[in-house]
């Protein structure tokens, strides 16, 4: 291992032996269980659900979670020649051994390393060549609210938030096991009738001709005919990590990540987070400030991020950071507020956020013209964004970062045209402060991603643009910036987007083709060296499947989705309101002015905005 | 007297290997946080923890000897020192002793390593009037006679006991001189570190 260690990039992503890993006898535990994150150990390490459901499973003696990434090409390299299966974080000991093997689904471009990683380990792909010897593959995270891309692959998908869930699934194995009466079948069936737990396997999908869904049937009566997600309902009470593991390298996110809420009172209509993450739940200031100080205290990290889907929508985010800076300005400690809303953007919460104070700013005004930002559901106005750069050039910025989207529901040429228009109106905004830092230039960065329809939006029936049309669009908006100094361009890859839609609307006809890009050697695809859109196009003709039915066609309202088995909390019918009213570029109210009904409220939830409703 | 200057002698081995130099400054900064050691900080715009390494270890290569020094504000005994560093100390990192340093990092001439070999070699090469190895540089290829830069060596079993120059202008990397000796399966120990007569220990 030694050797074969000293020969890769990055060797101190496979050694583990980490402060904070956690450690137990294998012999001494009844579960061993490998939660596996389908990418790169930096990006792995920084994810929060996975650090929050290494504690939680590991807070239950008798079940020992282990970590388990996918290795650099050059590492899998080493490991194929040397014929080392993929092996936990922890124990180095082959992940085929285990009882039970998760995988987070954070984008739909892992999923070829989540094959990658099932055939390293030696784990046959498809659920149904598994027999008993081998563990029960479950995935989560936000990609399981459409996993059919992935059914074929997967034991048993954990639908909504998994602190409670994972341990119920894991208990049950554990209780079967010592009863002698674990067959993998009758656990699944059990597991099956657990709120949560999709088993794709039990539900038959039939077709039309067309490959449009026909329905979905449960092949038992006594499991749902729809898997509604499971939601924590009291933050407070519930379990959230007070160590952590420190990686040796540097990660994405090599700080405290303190989860503020859950949910977005927002409702942009784009926007999966948005919505599948409903009701909106707070913690309270004073247990989030004292988690805050324990981290801190066991880990020594020196910057602490807020993290939520909108963070300045937080009801107590004055008493927050009140309570926060009693003690992490001596203790040299800054505060980080990555998702600021333009609207809320002060010069009195710059003053508090240092990474707004040291760092660049960005913003997110997605659209150019307000009939888009309106259709859109954005509820932001030119003004505010006006107002916040102006705030943050007073106060000596002189950089700042526009982030927009392309191939939007009803984007004409004007609303690209508008992009470029208000990215002029900030640098020109620059000029008009009479205390601005002299002799300095602003610079207006426009990043622009492409529009990927999702399931659980209310664009989840549009059609995404042509490859041709996006492409057409990105070179509108070059055009459109052409000569204007101030303004710096830059763009995603358009055909990233449409393999990234494919999947986000896939049905398990998609299945195929992933095999099919997994024998290709196709993996990480989020990575622009590995990425190829022919090798794609090539994967799809030798599976049969048309990405084009699945990207670029407008779905029938009338259609059953491939997602239809999963609840989501939010009802179709609130999604189809307000899909009419983008069309009528009319916006809807945020959750805490007034209730739209979406559904989602029917799951509980403390500290919540939603009206308790009794249905 | 405050600040009081410290020094910190401490192992890193096993996996710990792998980590750079650069992941274990960034390693310290949060052990030094955990274990509460009120360090001095640098002045100014964003003050980060005032500590000192002395000897960079390669990648591949364990460590019974490495030194840190930093000024300490509150007064805190050695003992507490190295207790509270241990807690918080991954497990293949341990503090061995602490002291007041009396010397500079710069009296370090030499480093004594261990080099064990999974299997026998020749040290014929190191019996030759030179010994000479091909470098890797920014600018290409060049060809470095290591053989002076070789304080004493000596072989028993399948392992090479050397003290290579380890200062700031001559510092020979023990992998070089694994390389020459075509070694494959091979673990790198410093051992101690050296004055310019390599023999006293360096403290």
């Amino acid at each position: 291992m030694r050797t074969i260690l000293k020969q890769v990039s990055k060797p101190g992503r496979y050694t583990g032996g980490e402060y904070g890993q956690i450690l137990k006898d294998k012999a001494a535990v009844s579960a061993r269980f490998a939660f596996c994150f389908p990418d790169t150990y930096e990006i792995g390490m920084s994810n929060l659900g996975v650090r929050i459901l290494y504690g939680v499973l590991n807070r239950e003696e008798d079940i020992w979670c282990e970590r388990v990434y996918a290795p650099w090409d050059d590492m899998e390299e080493q490991m194929r020649k040397n014929g080392i299966p993929l092996y936990a974080h922890e124990s180095g000991d082959p992940i085929r051994d285990f009882d039970i093997v998760g995988f987070t689904l954070q984008y739909e471009l892992c999923y070829t390393n989540v094959l990658n990683m099932l055939d390293l380990a030696g784990i046959p792909l498809l659920a149904e060549e598994r027999d008993e010897s081998f563990p029960i593959v479950v995935g989560g995270g936000p990609c399981a609210y459409n996993a059919e891309p992935l059914a074929d692959f997967f034991d048993v998908f954990s639908i909504g938030e998994g602190e409670e869930a994972l341990v119920e699934m894991t208990r049950l194995y554990i209780d079967m096991k010592k009863a002698g009466d674990y067959t993998k079948k009758e656990f699944l069936h059990r597991l099956a009738k657990i709120p949560g737990f999709y088993v794709p396997s039990f539900y038959e999908v039939t077709y039309f001709p067309d490959g449009r869904v026909q329905a979905y049937t449960p092949l038992y009566e006594d499991i749902p005919k729809r898997v509604v997600k499971r939601i924590i309902s009291d933050l407070d009470t519930s379990y959230y990590p007070d160590k952590l593991v420190m990686p040796y390298i540097e990660t994405v996110h090599d700080r405290i990540v303190l989860e503020v809420y859950r949910g977005c009172i927002r409702g942009c209509r784009f926007c999966q987070a948005g919505m599948t993450y409903r009701p909106v739940r707070e913690k309270s200031p004073e247990l989030l400030n004292r988690t805050a100080k324990c981290l801190y205290e066991n880990s020594g990290y020196d910057e602490i991020s807020l993290s939520s889907l909108s963070i300045s929508d937080y009801s107590e985010l004055t008493r927050l950071t009140d309570l926060l800076l009693t003690w992490t300005e001596q203790n040299k400690v800054s505060l980080s507020l990555p998702s600021l809303r333009i609207d809320s953007f002060t010069k009195e919460l710059m003053e508090k956020v240092s990474t707004v104070r040291t760092g660049g700013i960005t913003f997110a005004p997605e659209a150019g013209t307000q009939r888009l930002r309106d259709a859109i559901n954005k509820n932001v106005v030119e003004a505010d964004l006006i107002r916040a750069c102006r705030t943050a050039f007073e106060a000596g910025k002189t950089a700042v970062k526009l982030y927009f989207m392309n191939g939007l529901p009803t984007e004409t040429p004007e609303d690209i045209a508008g992009i470029a228009e208000l990215a002029g109106e900030v640098a020109e905004e620059f000029y008009r402060i009479p205390g601005r830092p002299k002799g300095r230039a602003p610079t207006v960065t426009i990043s622009v991603a492409c529009f990927v329809p999702k399931p659980f939006t209310p664009f989840q029936w549009e059609a995404q643009d042509s490859l041709e049309t996006l492409v057409s669009k990105q070179e509108q908006l070059l055009e459109c910036v052409k000569g204007k100094k101030h303004i710096r361009y830059n763009w995603h890859e358009a055909k990233v987007s449409r393999i990234e839609a494919v999947f986000a609307r896939g049905s398990r006809k998609l299945c195929r083709a992933l095999l099919e890009a997994h024998r290709m050697g196709l993996k990480f695809d989020g990575w622009d060296e590995h990425f190829s859109y022919e090798a794609w196009l090539e994967a799809f003709s030798a599976a049969g499947v048309d990405p084009a039915f699945y990207a670029n066609r407008a779905i029938g309202t009338d259609e059953v989705l491939p997602w239809d088995v999963i609840d989501c909390g939010v009802r179709k019918d609130f999604f189809l309101r307000e899909r009419e009213r983008a069309y009528q570029s009319k916006t809807t109210p945020n959750c805490r002015e007034q209730c739209s009904g979406c559904g989602a409220n029917r799951l509980g939830g403390e500290r919540s905005c939603c009206p308790h409703l009794s249905e | 007297m405050l600040p009081a200057p410290v020094r910190v002698k401490f192992t890193k081995v096993g996996s710990l290997q792998f980590i750079s130099h650069l992941d274990l400054n960034r390693t310290m900064k949060t052990v030094l946080v955990r274990a509460k050691i009120p360090i001095r900080y640098t002045e100014g715009f964003n003050p980060h923890p005032k500590m000192a390494f002395a000897l960079p270890l390669s990648i591949g290569a364990e460590s019974v000897c490495e030194l840190l020094d930093f000024k300490i504000d509150e007064p805190l005994s050695f003992e507490e020192i190295r207790n509270r560093m241990n807690e918080a100390l991954p497990p293949e990192m341990r503090v061995l002793e602490v002291y007041e340093p009396t010397t500079k990092f710069t009296d370090i001439a030499y480093a004594e390593y261990a080099l064990e070999s999974a299997s026998p070699f020749s040290t014929e090469p190191l019996e030759r009037d030179r010994l000479v190895v091909t470098k890797r540089t920014k600018s290409g290829e060049k060809e470095v006679d290591i053989k002076p830069l070789i304080g004493f060596w000596e072989k028993t079993g399948n392992r090479l006991t050397c003290r290579l120059c380890a200062d700031s202008t001559r510092f020979l990397n023990p992998e070089a001189l694994a390389s020459a000796l075509s070694l494959s399966d091979y673990t790198v120990m410093r051992k101690r570190l050296l004055l310019s007569d390599c023999e006293t220990e360096f403290r």
